[in-house]
């Protein structure tokens, strides 16, 4: 039995999607990284638009168990002290702020987020075109991390 | 030299290429038909021009086979604009003409609030995307300049 049948299909369709060209030139870019894969947990780094004081990249603790078919769910992620970020260390700005608040579940506010959809399902309809299905990929999601932090309304921490 | 290619309607890909090729031979690689265009060119390549001498820094091209031409419309407060572009314009560029003083003219604090999505679907307008790979085989596009959504109650 080769190794790669003792991966699950949710891990085995992310490692595919890593490999794409749409995600590998956002590699390429310096847009984001995956930093480490410990099934389902991935963690992602995203880089951020330079701000006074503010980190120039944000790590998230992905968790792609039932991908594609589920969305993900993430948590912003110290990645030296291996924690959520606090609210000082959260990205801040108009719609960034929304989905990293910390006034909430362990959790992206976001439709894109798996917990954050199931508590809200009428963002499908309301928010359709962010909204995770499984035709969405990885190098979707990470374009929308990207583009928070990357936003003229990011204000940096 | 590996090179990203946006096509019509095929997702990104990737090409490894000699750094001595022609525009003609990279097409041929691809089967021939078509043009190929740098990113955001007015005009397709010629096909004697070494694609690396061309690109300079840049390491996208567009494989177009339908459309030389593209009518983008882009709607926004029940006025629309519209104007023609290559295929291998990026929407980022669509995005400056839109809300610059030849669109809709918005401010710079109000271009920072809104984003573009195709009419009528569920698919945002990547700013990385060429308009070539978003437009039907008519040869043109359009898109809804609308505010960015907030994720809120």
């Amino acid at each position: 039995m080769s190794t790669l049948t003792l991966i699950p299909p949710d891990h085995r369709a992310l490692l595919a999607d890593l490999e794409s060209p749409s995600f590998v030139l956002g590699v390429d870019e310096g847009r984001w990284r995956v930093v480490s894969i410990e099934w389902p947990v991935t963690l992602l780094a995203v880089s951020a638009a330079p701000r006074a004081g503010a980190p120039d990249e944000f790590v998230l603790r992905c968790d792609f168990a039932g991908y594609p078919a589920l969305a993900p769910t993430a948590v912003p992620w110290h990645l030296e002290e291996s924690r959520p970020l606090t609210p000082g260390e959260r990205p801040k700005g108009d719609r960034v702020g929304f989905v990293f608040r910390s006034d909430w579940k362990e959790a992206l506010y976001a439709p894109f987020d798996r917990v954050a959809l199931e508590d809200h399902q009428n963002w499908a309809t309301q928010h359709a075109r962010f909204t995770w299905t499984p035709d969405r990929d990885v190098t979707w999601y990470a374009i929308r991390l990207h583009e928070l932090v990357n936003d003229d309304d990011y204000q940096g921490v | 030299m590996k090179l990203y290619v946006h096509d019509d309607d095929a997702p990104l890909s990737t090409l490894e290429v000699e750094d001595t090729m022609t525009a003609q031979a990279v097409l041929d690689l691809r089967g021939g038909q078509g043009d190929l265009w740098i990113e955001d060119a007015d005009d397709p390549l010629d096909g004697n021009v070494c694609v690396k001498d061309a690109l300079g820094d840049g390491r996208h091209l567009h494989h177009s086979r339908r459309c030389r031409r593209l009518t983008v419309t882009v709607r926004y407060g029940g006025d629309t604009k519209e104007r023609v572009f290559p295929p291998a314009a990026t929407i980022q560029r669509v995005f400056q003409w839109a809300t610059g003083n030849k669109g809709f003219d918005l401010s710079k604090a109000e271009r920072a609030k809104h984003e573009l999505g195709v009419c009528g679907s569920g698919v945002i307008a990547e700013r990385r995307e060429h308009v070539g790979s978003l437009a039907g085989p008519d040869c043109s596009l359009c898109l809804d300049l609308a505010p960015k959504e907030r994720f809120e109650g």
